[in-house]
Order: structure tokens, then C-alpha cells, then sequence
């Protein structure tokens, strides 16, 4: 049985194109991350850059799989889920979500559609959800705008169904979240997403505005609804030790491309490549010291990626080779696909 | 024993909230940070550790109430006369400690110039070389860059070094690495561990969980709800964990070796504004049975330096 992945990504490619006398300062501050904000100070006015923010990016999510996608801030995660919701341009490669090209959606109809087939879940939900509005008008909300269920009744009742499937109690309908801990509200902001019934789940950064009991409850809502519900999850995350319990494979983001993917069951032992190995030894354990190379503090430019391996200004075992060839994304004699020379030459 | 340089007895603060209530955020709070040790506040959000921070500090919004004693250096805490100087803090958001409009390096040697008094090309030296202490490449052309020309991680550098210029007896760290990626937060804990090593630096290292300063910090008070519920030796208490809350805690830990998953904690800690019902934990505790709710249990010692709030893990242990 080859059942059609949920999403598949094809040498996706997002560009930030940047024309630096347009923009006031002060606003500009306000809207761009950081560089990018650095960019207006530092570059000639008139001057056009363009940030490749995703370069060249491949991966597949099966029906009812999760996979987490790992990397530094920075690294360009944010920006391939936007892509996927369309909030960002692909202008090479594609993207198709349940089959549908994502470039191509054009026009209400359209959006509407692939907004029931994807849905996205944001950082912070103090910041995603309007406080003045009570749990069913915020759940419920996709179903009206998306024009999915018109009849007041039908829609209360399929909110509660949907506050129970993320362990929220009815009584929650009326009240209004300004009172909840930032786990709960998280939890509203999933059901949500999840009322249109999409077959796929963006979610960024899920858990890193909670505390580590929060964590753990969204982590293991999430893990009930791929049981509950067959649903295929993005989970994009800066934290292995937390995704690798929910995901069944992670892909590793540098600069705009993916270094290695894997299956999530004794991930410490299976990463190979030397990015995703000091991912690893710098998450603080109870059981060791966290560890981390001096060469890891170099904090490379989205300006101007390094020539050869993107990695290498910062890798331990960086050879010439390196800072001339770039790596390419492949499995060779690995046992899953990884992009670097020397565990491709040590294999 | 020497006086240790910070002793907090039965801290408590109120801040009023509400037409006629008040929050009761910190409620008796007793521990001490001794000379040249790190030691960690660790608990959930909403325990009240960045208000004991304020305090100490000397932060407290308006109309606050502080009661119990601090002492500093055996002496009784004015927060003015030592914050800045002796007494130093690094806040969660690196931003909000920096001045938007003002270059990094300016804002370095001013703190120099007010508490010191070295200035000009001295200034900018010391303060170059302490950026560079604090892993900052490139620190003399950072010198001229403003706060936000930074990612969070060298942020949270600089913010550390302006902290450290004036080497400050105790360093207050309020969650430092929360909003920082695995590496750059593995980056700041090891130069916390040398900062502590090398100069001797107090430090009260603020998190809200158990991992991060397992192997930073020496002793560890868990706080809930306000108060210290457990607190020892970082390691036995980590170990030997006596209170259901510590214990839940360490279990919502997650693994990157093993099958565990991180287990949830059932519910959530009581608002500031409740009023004292018992243990505090009961609501969300497996063990708890109706005695639980007669007082708030007591913190009682179980080994040498090891003190929990549960009698009934006590008993079982007995
Ligand atoms: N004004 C500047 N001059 C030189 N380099 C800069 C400047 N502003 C930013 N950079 C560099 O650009 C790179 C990317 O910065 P960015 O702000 O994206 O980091 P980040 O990935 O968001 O990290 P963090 O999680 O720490 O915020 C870093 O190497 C940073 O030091
Ligand atoms: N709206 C934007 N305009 C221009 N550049 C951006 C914008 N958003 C993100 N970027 C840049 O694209 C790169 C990837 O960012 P992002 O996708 O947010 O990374 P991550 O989510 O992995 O932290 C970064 O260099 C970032 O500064
Ligand atoms: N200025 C304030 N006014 C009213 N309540 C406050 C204030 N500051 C903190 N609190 C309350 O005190 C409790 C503890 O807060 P805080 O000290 O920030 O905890 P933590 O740092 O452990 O997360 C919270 O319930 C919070 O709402
Ligand atoms: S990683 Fe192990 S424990 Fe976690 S969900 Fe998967 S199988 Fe279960
Ligand atoms: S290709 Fe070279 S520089 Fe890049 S990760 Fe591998 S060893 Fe390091
Ligand atoms: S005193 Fe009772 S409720 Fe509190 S932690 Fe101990 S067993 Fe649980
Ligand atoms: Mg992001
Ligand atoms: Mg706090
Ligand atoms: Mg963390």
C-alpha cells in the first residue's frame, strides 16, 4: 500500500527580497526579525537583498505521521511552515499539501480548500488568540470563516466535540481565556486548528512559551490526537528532547537546508551529522552535562552563508573539502539520508 | 560556618490587585546563598520566583508589601545602595535590560563610569575584554552595534557582561536562557560555572526546571506556590526527590536517551491570590489524603541539609 504523502516538498525554495529605502526604520524594527532589521542599518539604501530564508528544501510527511523539524532560531523553520499555510511565497520547488499545489492556490475558493486540508498553530497563543473573545467563539471560528458548518447548533455542538478530543471541559465555552495558564491557552489554540478537520497540522514552536509541566501536557495531547485522529503533524521546534517523544521522524534545519533525517527511536545514538550531534549534546539533562564546542558560538550571517558546507565555520571536523564542496542531502551506505562528507566517507 | 553572603528569612509579599485584594506571591520564604556557591530557585510559572528576584532587587511594583529580612553580607539589604555594584541581576529578556537607542559598548562603559568611575579609552577597554570573557566575537566592532544589530544569544552576552563589569558580589539570573537555542543556553551555563569558579561570584540562578541547573548550581530549593517545598544538595535532592511536586517535576523532564516520555502534572498550581488551604500541592497530588488539607505541612529535615514539606513522603521514608 503506497498511501499519497499528506504534504510532499519538492527543492522548495523562499526568498525574502528586501529593498532598503522604502521602509521607515522604526516600523521596519517593529515588523522583521532580526537581520533583517539589521539590514536597514547596515546596507546602502535602494540596495535589493534577498535572504534565501528556505534553500532547496525536501521532505515528506505520511497520513497520520509526525515529523519534527529541528534547528537553531534563524534556521528558516517559521518560514517553510508559512510557505506551507501560503503565507509565504515558494518561487522554486513546491509544495503540495493533500494534493494540492500550494503555488497554484490562488483565489478564495481555493484558499478555503487548503485551509480544511492544513492548519497552522503559532508560538505564543497569548499572541494568536484575541482574549476578548470567549472558547467557542475562538474554536468555532474556522468553521464560519472557512464556511464549514452555518447552523449555531450544529457549531456548538461540534465545539464541544472538539474541546473534549483536546481534553478541555464544555464549561470552558463561554468563558474568556484572559484567566488561563499559557498551556491551556495553548490547548484552545490547537482545538481550533483542529476544527476544520484538517489531515495536517503546522505547528510552530508549540511548546517553547510554556513551563515544563504545560510541555508535557500539550506533548501528550498531541501524541492522543495522531492516535484519536490518523493526523499528520509539522512539528517545528528548536527542542529534540521534547519532539522526539511525539514525532516518528525528525529532520534537521541548517541555513535554509535540511542536514539529516532520521526515525525518532534512539535518536542520540542515530544522528550523525556533526550539526545535529551538537543539538544533542548541548540539551540540558538531568543525567549529564551539557556540552558544547567554543566553535559553536560563532553565529553565522543569513547575509552571507558560507561557501562549501554552510556548517563548517562552526563544525569540529571540518576538512578543505568542506569549505569548498557543498554537501548533498543523500543516504549512500547510511542507514537514513544525511548531508556531510565526512560521515558520507566514514561509512 | 561563615556568614553566607545572602540569608532571605520568612520573606512574604503581598501587591495589591483588584479593587480590595491582593496577591500573595512570596509567602515565608527562608534560604541562603553562601559565598562563591551557586544556587538554584527552580519551579513552575506562577511560583514566585521572579517576585523574590524583584524583591531582593528592590523592584516591587508600588503599594507591594515585604515582610521577613534580608540580609546581605550580614547586614540588613538595601536594594539601592547595592544593585548595579554588589548586588547585580539578568532578567529573562535580554532586551528589556538594554536601551534601544543606544550603542551596546556606550551603554557598557556607562555602567563603569556611574559605579566605578573609570572612564574613556580605560572604560571601553574593560569593557571590550569582558565581552570577550563572555564568548563575544568580534566584541570591539560589537562594541559600536545597538542591541538590536544582535541575535537574542549575544544579547543575553552583552547583558551578562554589563552585569559582570562592576563584578558584583551575587548575580541574580532570572531564567537567562529561556528564550535561547540548546546551544547558546549550553554556551551561558558553562560561563556561569567559570564565572563561579574563577571568581568566586555568587550566583541565584532562577529556572523552571530541574535540568538546566542540575549540574550548575550546588543547592536547590524547589518553590511552589510560594514557598520552598524542598530544598538540598542539588544532586541528592535530584536523586532522592521527597516531595510529590519535586518528584513530578523531574518526571516532566524529557529524555534524549531512553523510551520515557515526560510525564504531565495533572492540573494547575493555585492563583497568587488563594489563600492558604493546606498544602498547596494537594489538589494535584496523588498521595494526598484529607489530613493534607489541616495546615501547611512544615518543612522538615530528612538528612543532613535535605528538608522537604511532606510529612506524608516523610513517613513512608521512615
Ligand atoms: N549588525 C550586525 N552586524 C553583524 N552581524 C549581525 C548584525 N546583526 C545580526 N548579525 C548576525 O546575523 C546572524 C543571524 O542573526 P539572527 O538575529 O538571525 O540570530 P538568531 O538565529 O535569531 O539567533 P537568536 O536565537 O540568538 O536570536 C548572526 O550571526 C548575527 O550575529
Ligand atoms: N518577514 C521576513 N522578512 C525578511 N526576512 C525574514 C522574514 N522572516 C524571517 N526572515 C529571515 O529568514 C530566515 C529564517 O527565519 P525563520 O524562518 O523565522 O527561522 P526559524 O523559524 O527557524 O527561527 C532568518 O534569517 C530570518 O531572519
Ligand atoms: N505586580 C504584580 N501584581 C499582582 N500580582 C503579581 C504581580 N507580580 C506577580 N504577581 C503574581 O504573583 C505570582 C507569582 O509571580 P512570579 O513571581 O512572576 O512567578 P514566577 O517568576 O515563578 O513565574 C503570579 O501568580 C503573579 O500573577
Ligand atoms: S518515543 Fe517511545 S515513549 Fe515516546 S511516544 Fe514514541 S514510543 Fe512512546
Ligand atoms: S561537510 Fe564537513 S563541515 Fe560540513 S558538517 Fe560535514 S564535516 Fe562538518
Ligand atoms: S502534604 Fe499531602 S498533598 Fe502535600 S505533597 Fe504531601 S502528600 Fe501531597
Ligand atoms: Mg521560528
Ligand atoms: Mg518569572
Ligand atoms: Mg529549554
Amino acid at each position: 500500500m503506497t498511501a499519497l504523502p499528506v504534504l510532499e516538498v519538492e527543492r522548495a525554495h523562499v526568498r525574502y527580497d528586501i529593498v532598503t529605502d522604502r521602509v521607515p526604520f522604526r516600523k521596519v524594527n517593529r515588523t522583521l526579525s532580526e537581520p533583517l532589521r539589521w539590514l536597514y542599518r547596515a546596507v546602502v539604501p535602494g540596495q535589493r537583498i534577498q535572504v534565501r530564508a528556505v534553500d532547496g528544501v525536501s521532505l515528506e510527511i505520511a497520513e497520520g505521521e509526525t515529523l519534527a523539524l529541528v534547528g537553531e532560531s534563524g534556521s528558516g523553520k517559521t518560514t517553510l511552515g508559512r510557505a506551507i499555510m501560503q503565507l509565504e511565497r515558494v518561487v522554486k520547488g513546491s509544495i503540495k499539501v493533500d494534493g494540492i499545489n500550494v503555488r497554484e492556490v490562488r483565489g478564495g475558493r481555493a484558499r478555503r480548500r487548503l485551509y480544511r486540508t492544513v492548519q497552522m498553530v503559532f508560538q505564543d497563543p497569548r499572541e494568536s488568540i484575541d482574549p476578548g473573545l470567549d472558547v467557542e467563539s475562538i474554536v468555532a471560528e474556522p468553521l464560519v470563516g472557512l464556511g464549514i458548518e452555518h447552523r449555531k447548533k450544529a457549531r456548538r455542538a461540534r465545539t464541544i466535540e472538539l474541546l473534549h478530543q483536546c481534553g478541555l471541559p464544555a464549561s470552558l465555552l463561554g468563558e474568556r481565556p484572559g484567566r488561563f495558564s499559557a498551556g491551556e491557552l495553548q490547548r484552545v489554540a490547537i482545538c481550533r486548528a483542529l476544527a476544520p478537520a484538517p489531515k495536517l497540522l503546522v505547528l510552530d514552536e508549540p511548546l517553547s512559551a510554556l513551563d515544563l509541566s504545560s510541555q508535557a501536557q500539550v506533548a501528550s495531547l498531541l501524541r492522543q490526537l495522531q492516535a484519536d485522529l490518523g493526523l499528520a503533524m509539522l512539528l517545528i521546534s528548536h527542542d529534540l528532547a521534547a519532539t522526539r517523544h511525539i514525532a516518528q521522524r525528525v529532520a534537521v534545519m541548517y541555513f535554509g537546508q535540511i542536514v539529516e533525517v532520521a526515525p525518532t527511536t534512539d535518536l542520540a545514538a542515530r544522528l550523525l551529522h556533526p550539526y545535529a550531534r551538537a543539538l544533542i549534546s548541548a540539551v540540558p539533562q538531568l543525567s549529564r552535562l551539557s556540552q558544547t564546542d567554543p566553535r559553536m558560538a560563532i553565529q553565522p550571517s543569513a547575509l552571507s552563508p558560507p561557501p562549501g558546507c554552510r556548517f563548517h565555520p562552526r563544525c569540529a571536523e571540518a576538512t578543505d573539502r568542506c569549505r569548498r564542496e557543498k554537501p548533498k542531502l543523500k543516504q549512500g551506505q547510511l542507514p537514513h539520508p544525511v548531508a556531510c562528507h565526512v560521515v558520507h566517507d566514514g561509512a | 560556618m561563615s556568614v553566607p553572603l545572602l540569608d532571605v528569612r520568612e520573606l512574604s509579599i503581598r501587591i495589591p490587585r483588584g479593587a480590595n485584594g491582593y496577591a500573595h506571591p512570596v509567602r515565608g520564604l527562608s534560604f541562603t546563598v553562601p559565598r562563591g556557591e551557586t544556587v538554584a530557585l527552580v519551579g513552575e510559572s506562577g511560583a514566585g520566583k521572579s517576585s523574590v528576584c524583584s524583591a531582593l532587587m528592590g523592584l516591587l511594583p508600588a503599594g507591594a508589601k515585604q515582610g521577613g529580612s534580608v540580609l546581605f553580607d550580614g547586614k540588613a539589604l538595601r536594594p539601592h545602595e547595592v544593585r548595579g555594584d554588589r548586588l547585580a541581576m539578568v532578567f529573562q529578556d535580554p532586551l528589556g535590560s538594554l536601551n534601544p537607542y543606544v550603542k551596546v559598548g556606550r551603554q557598557l562603559s556607562e555602567v563603569l563610569e556611574v559605579h566605578r568611575g573609570v572612564t574613556g579609552r580605560a572604560a571601553r577597554r574593560a569593557a571590550i575584554e569582558m565581552l570577550e570573557r563572555m564568548g563575544v566575537a568580534d566584541a570591539d566592532q560589537r562594541f559600536d552595534h545597538y542591541p538590536h544589530q544582535m541575535s537574542g544569544g549575544i544579547r543575553q552576552r552583552v547583558v551578562l557582561a554589563m552585569a559582570l563589569l562592576v563584578e558584583p558580589e551575587l548575580l541574580i539570573a532570572d531564567e537567562p536562557t529561556v528564550s535561547l537555542d540548546v546551544t547558546t543556553e549550553a554556551q551561558i551555563l558553562e560561563l556561569l560555572r567559570d564565572l563561579s569558579h574563577t571568581r568566586g561570584t555568587s550566583i541565584l540562578y532562577v529556572a523552571h526546571e530541574p535540568a538546566v541547573i542540575a549540574h550548575t548550581a550546588s543547592f536547590l530549593h524547589v518553590m511552589y506556590a510560594g514557598r520552598i517545598i524542598e530544598s538540598g544538595p542539588t544532586e541528592r535532592v535530584l536523586a532522592h526527590a521527597a516531595h510529590p511536586y519535586t518528584r513530578a517535576l523531574i518526571a516532566a523532564v524529557p529524555h534524549i536517551d531512553g523510551d520515557a516520555p515526560p510525564v504531565p502534572i495533572a492540573g494547575n498550581p493555585p492563583e497568587a491570590t488563594a489563600p492558604d488551604a493546606g498544602c498547596a500541592f494537594a489538589p494535584r497530588c496523588a498521595l494526598a489524603r484529607s489530613a493534607c488539607l489541616d495546615r501547611v505541612p512544615r518543612l522538615e529535615e530528612l538528612a543532613d541539609q535535605h528538608r522537604s514539606r511532606c510529612p506524608v513522603v516523610l513517613e513512608e521514608m521512615a
